[in-house]
């Protein structure tokens, strides 16, 4: 046996000893876990949330009204059209990104357990929130990130995350490209004894419900009503899953919309295609494989649970981002993203459709930088043979070419069928489970897990399966 | 080029061998070696570049691998101007400044 897999096979016994939770309490059957019971004994009731983030220097940050994107909206739209976007400046927050909320719970959470240090997967913002939350609370702290490829060329963005680590003083551990990251992370919690600030953890989502509130309480204070939708750029599901949570907790029934950037045909283990995307999270390629099987996290139950909470899922494409984060800058004088960016690419397309009465929050930004910004991304791209181009970003093909929007009109979030999502979700639970007799306790689960009725469910598993299905 | 106990350096660490790697990912991904990069100081006395060498990390594991850079510094940037993008400003400002709906 390598390496690989003996760490593997010690996947669960290394993950108990590297989190408290004791996620298998919550087990049902082979399918079905209890999610809210799961949340309610492990995470942290919203106000100490806010309690530990505030003496954190993270959260309360400032509700924009996008006045002048907004003007533009009521150009591009008919009559009685044009919704109003507010903007969460989540850039505010230490670190500069909304994912501080999230580790200021894991690493308080840590520090209280005792744990001398914690360990992050993540080639993302999130390893600059761990790092910072750690240096302010006086723990070790090893990012393990998804970096270079097989010719040693680094993604800028990812460069750039990097540095932000290690000026907050932490580890950076760089892996080439591959799913093997985990292996390492693995390796690495055995070997330190850490704690596993996993993105995924109920105190991790726990820590983010706290945006979903501000958001509702921010508009509330500032209009006297409540959003009707909120925009959140979508991934692994943990932005979307605390946002709706924390929205609910404030009493809000907004909608809550999924953006992602499409990054179609681009396979996310494949050494070739890893440094021709422009986008290294926020996109499809995390975006819909979480949503349809959220337990490939580095935890046993992850608390982040998209599908469950997604009102609608739009798409849109690296040229529209990028068009909207010039805008951003050049109309609102915020230098932000890009991929935070995402969901207000989209919100600035589903404005146009909604009444000029509504409003809708686009609920993060993220800092901007060397790397990050977008010129340095569309310059990497340019010297790896993509085509820049000005057009209609319908036309664009990921990893060959990045097409701008002629005019914002090209601006277009395309809806994914949410139906085939769920029915996604329900043909990973089959492949899974290929002998399992669904309980109705599964189907309860499952229809939770969809955001659907039972019934809806039955008559879905009837068509995956092709006959009829039993139950017991 | 020589670096010195104490010195700030980037090593290099095949952690898995192209044959030892997982069955289930894209061939492209398959046919290469999974490296690690991570940077510490120098616990040897000293090391060229290239060879072998022990360092101690920030969270103090001390660990070995190859070699291949001494006081690594970041040289990312905010990319090259880019004539592509800059008709946006220009377009967003006379939409902004027409009466009324197009």
């Amino acid at each position: 046996m390598n390496k690989a897999q003996a760490i593997l096979n010690r996947k669960n016994e290394i993950l108990k000893k590297a989190i408290d939770v004791d996620f298998l309490k919550y087990k049902q059957s082979d399918i079905a876990f209890d999610y809210e019971k799961m949340m309610e004994e492990t995470g942290y009731p919203i106000e100490e949330a806010m309690r530990i983030q505030s003496s954190l220097g993270v959260g309360s940050t400032p509700m924009l009204e996008l006045k002048n994107i907004n003007s533009l909206i009521k150009k591009l739209s008919a009559e009685g059209f044009g919704a109003r976007i507010f903007l969460k400046d989540e850039a505010g927050n230490l670190s500069g990104s909304f994912k501080a909320r999230r580790a200021a719970i894991s690493v308080y959470h840590a520090k209280k357990l005792g744990y001398k240090g914690v360990i992050a997967a993540t080639s993302g913002n999130y390893g600059a929130a761990v790092a910072a939350m750690c240096a302010k609370l006086n723990l070790k702290c090893i990012i393990v990130q998804e970096c270079f490829d097989s010719q040693g060329i680094y993604q800028p963005e990812i460069i750039e995350k990097a540095r932000a680590i290690e000026a907050y003083g932490a580890e950076v551990v760089q892996c080439s490209v591959g799913p093997e990251l985990f292996v390492v992370f693995l390796d690495l919690l055995d070997k330190t004894g850490y704690f596993n600030a996993s993105l995924y953890s109920p105190y991790g989502i726990a820590g983010l419900e706290t945006l979903g509130m501000e958001c509702v309480d921010d508009i509330r204070r500032l209009t006297g009503k409540d959003p009707s939708a909120i925009v959140v750029t979508h991934a692994g599901g943990g932005n979307l899953t605390a946002t709706a949570r924390g929205a609910q907790k404030a009493g809000s029934n907004c909608k809550i919309i999924a953006a992602s950037v499409n990054l179609h045909g681009l396979h996310m283990a494949s050494d070739q295609d890893f440094n021709r995307k422009s986008f290294t999270t926020g996109h499809t390629g995390f975006g819909f494989p979480f949503a349809i099987y959220p337990d490939r996290s580095d935890v046993i139950y992850s608390a982040a649970r998209a599908l469950r909470y997604m009102d609608r899922y739009l798409l849109v494409k690296q040229g529209e981002v990028f068009y909207i984060t010039e805008a951003l800058a050049k109309l609102e004088g915020m230098e932000r993203g890009p991929a935070g960016n995402t969901s207000l690419a989209a919100a600035f397309s589903l404005a146009q459709h909604m009444s000029e009465d509504e409003i809708i929050v686009v609920q993060e930004t993220e800092y901007t930088s060397a790397g990050k910004h977008y010129n340095a991304q569309l310059s990497f791209a340019k010297n790896n043979g993509i085509e820049i181009l000005i057009g209609d970003p319908r036309n664009e093909i990921a990893g060959t070419n990045i097409v701008f929007p002629a005019h914002p009109r090209d601006i277009l979030a395309q809806d994914v069928d949410l139906n085939q999502l769920r029915l996604s979700y329900l043909r990973q639970q089959l492949k899974m489970h290929p002998n399992h007799s669904f309980t109705n306790e599964d189907l309860i689960y499952m229809a939770h897990e969809c955001n659907e009725s039972v019934e809806w469910i039955q008559n879905a598993l009837i068509e995956l399966k092709g006959v009829g299905h039993e139950t017991t | 080029m020589l670096a010195i106990k104490g010195d700030w350096v980037l090593i290099e660490q095949l952690y898995l061998r192209a044959d030892q790697r997982q069955s289930n990912i894209p061939s492209d991904t398959r046919q290469t070696d999974f490296h690690l990069r991570i940077k510490g100081f120098l616990v040897d006395e000293k090391c060229v570049v290239g060879d072998d060498c022990t360092i101690k990390t920030k969270t103090e594991r001390i660990i070995s691998g190859k070699l291949i850079d001494i006081m690594p510094n970041y040289e990312h940037s905010f990319g090259d101007y880019l004539v592509e993008t800059a008709y946006i400003e220009h377009q967003l400002r006379n939409l902004l400044s027409e009466d009324s709906h197009e």
